[in-house]
């Protein structure tokens, strides 16, 4: 508690001062901090490309999670099996993955361009050039988040009684009807709570900007955590930065909140 | 009788074609875990070749090797060992006796202590990153297992998911030992956390992974390199080869994924039960 209330508070605090985390002095500064963000550049950019990547990765990462939780959860005895295989990007660690991912791309000899190469297509510059970099990032953040999202959606569907089902078919319901009308509407609270927690990940994405592109090229990946770090702990702003942190934390809450007014209405508790 | 003939046609074709599915989808996620296998295999001068080839056509072991005798791998395994246990441990002896409080006994302010508890899990690490930099900086703990820790002593979540667990405990059981004289100390640990073993264990397995991967929090508090932990150590050795010992990196890779991974495989079920329990009820 300790730790999370009370910098909850010190950051609203810091976020007043001009400090920059080494001298023992610091100047109260009032709004300053929130004016120079607003009129900051470098915001509107990492607020952009942090909504793209969210955009990019959270109703992919759900589509494909959900219907892969549909295909596997009918596969009886094998269904740890397929669990595990589409688990295992979860289940690995990041940073490592990361790093594989930086030599699949790499612009010569990486994986993705060997393939184009062999069917006669001309390469990408998949980390550098500014116009693909964040979609780049995009595709490791679906290929991450998938497996993560089926075992969530799987467990949802887990506790859908089979009764309900039985009852729909014996009514002449097909699959396709029962899919829309049974499976879908009961299985909203689970998708209600994966798209908060996916859009919260998401919109805090920091470990690929800073291993693979380190924000670059040209800013096209600078995402909002990544700009915090960058202004407290390279230009050591710690006012400016925490002004920042301050400011996503309320994105979140907000987003967070809309989420659940928009689609209360729509969620069916058994 | 048409009709039950297609049926008959469907019921076999369907498991097929979701074999089919699933194993498509299979392969493109397997895709990096063998591109990085393979290449940690290969000795330099095939891997800066042109042409696409999957398998190494001289098999080495040459890369780990280097790897191997060029870092000291062991240590930086421990660094992540210590941490994600230390936060573990204290995480376990803290929630625990939370969520009994919660779940089990009426004090004065207890609804509004547990909201407060509940609004921890929503307040992300990145907020609170600054002010912890400057708490840990002034208490001298950079580049300590104790700095390392020390922002994930308790769990939010965990208290929350102990006490729904705790909540399914009929109080029935509580009263039987409080008659027979055992306080509520004796009830917590001779009665509620045997019982609330699974979700224990499920809470642990996903407390350790998650730690063990941590990247951002090291990243500010680690400033030597043999403190460095895991996720840190492959990063920074990425920065030194990025572009030159392909070979080299996918066989830190390996050796940096494959102790979660083994863990991950032998504790499978348990794992999924706690991504379950966090997706459900968190």
């Amino acid at each position: 508690m300790v730790f999370v209330y009370i910098p909850v508070f010190y950051s609203l605090y810091l976020s007043l001062l001009r400090w920059n985390l080494m001298s023992p002095r610091s100047t109260f500064v009032g709004t300053a901090n929130y004016e120079r963000l607003m009129a900051a550049p470098e915001f509107w950019n990492a607020f952009a490309n942090s909504v793209l990547y969210l955009l990019g990765t959270v109703p992919t990462s759900m589509v494909l999670g959900l219907a892969l939780a549909l295909l596997v959860h009918r596969t009886g005895v094998l269904q740890g099996f397929w669990r595990s295989v589409y688990f295992l990007p979860a289940a690995s660690t990041f940073i490592a993955m990361a790093i594989v991912w930086q030599w699949i791309y790499h612009p010569s000899i990486g994986l993705f361009n060997q393939g184009l190469a062999a069917l006669r297509l001309s390469p990408i510059p998949w980390l550098d050039d500014p116009r693909y970099s964040l979609w780049s990032l995009i595709i490791i953040g679906n290929w991450q988040a998938v497996g993560y999202n089926m075992v969530l959606f799987l467990a949802g569907l887990g506790n859908i009684p089979s009764e309900m089902h039985d009852a729909a078919a014996v009514d002449g319901a097909d699959a396709f009807q029962r899919l829309r009308h049974v499976t879908i509407p009961v299985l909203s609270p689970t998708t209600l709570f994966v798209l908060i927690i996916s859009s919260i990940r998401s919109f805090q994405m920091f470990d690929l900007a800073k291993v693979l592109t380190e924000g670059g090229p040209v800013r096209s990946t600078e995402v909002l955590v990544y700009v915090i770090w960058q202004q407290a702990f390279q230009f050591f702003d710690i006012g400016f930065a925490s002004a920042l942190a301050c400011v996503v934390f309320v994105m979140l809450l907000a987003f967070t909140v809309l989420q659940m007014r928009l689609f209360a209405s729509r969620v069916h508790y058994q | 009788m048409i009709l039950s003939g297609r049926r008959r046609a469907r019921r076999l074709v369907a498991p097929a074609a979701r074999t089919l599915v699933l194993g498509a989808g299979a392969v493109v996620v397997l895709t990096p875990f063998v591109w990085m296998l393979m290449t940690s295999l290969k000795p330099p001068q095939e891997i800066f070749i042109a042409d696409f080839r999957l398998l190494p056509a001289n098999p080495t072991l040459q890369n780990y090797a280097s790897v191997w005798h060029g870092a000291p791998i062991p240590r930086y395994l421990l660094n992540s060992f210590v941490v994600a246990f230390l936060i573990l441990v204290s995480q376990l002896a803290t929630i625990t006796p939370a969520a009994y409080a919660f779940a089990k006994l009426k004090f004065a302010g207890r609804d509004v202590c547990f909201y407060l508890v509940l609004g921890m899990m929503m307040i992300p690490a990145h907020i609170t990153m600054i002010p912890n930099f400057v708490t840990v900086h002034r208490l001298g703990w950079l580049d300590t297992y104790w700095g390392l820790a020390a922002p994930f002593l308790t769990s939010g979540f965990g208290v929350f998911l102990l006490r729904q667990f705790f909540l399914t405990i009929p109080d029935s059981l509580i009263d039987a030992a409080r008659i027979d004289g055992a306080g509520s100390w004796r009830v917590m640990w001779q009665i509620m956390v045997p019982l609330a073993w699974p979700a224990l264990l499920a809470f642990a397995i996903f407390s350790f992974a998650t730690h063990w991967n941590d990247y951002f929090w090291p990243l500010l508090v680690v400033r030597t390199k043999t403190m460095q932990t895991i996720p840190l150590a492959l990063a920074s050795f990425q920065n030194q080869e990025a572009g030159t010992l392909w070979g080299e990196l996918m066989a830190a890779a390996v050796i940096g994924v494959v102790p979660l991974l083994a863990f991950f495989l032998v504790v499978q079920r348990r794992f999924v039960e706690g991504i379950t329990f966090t997706g459900l009820k968190g």
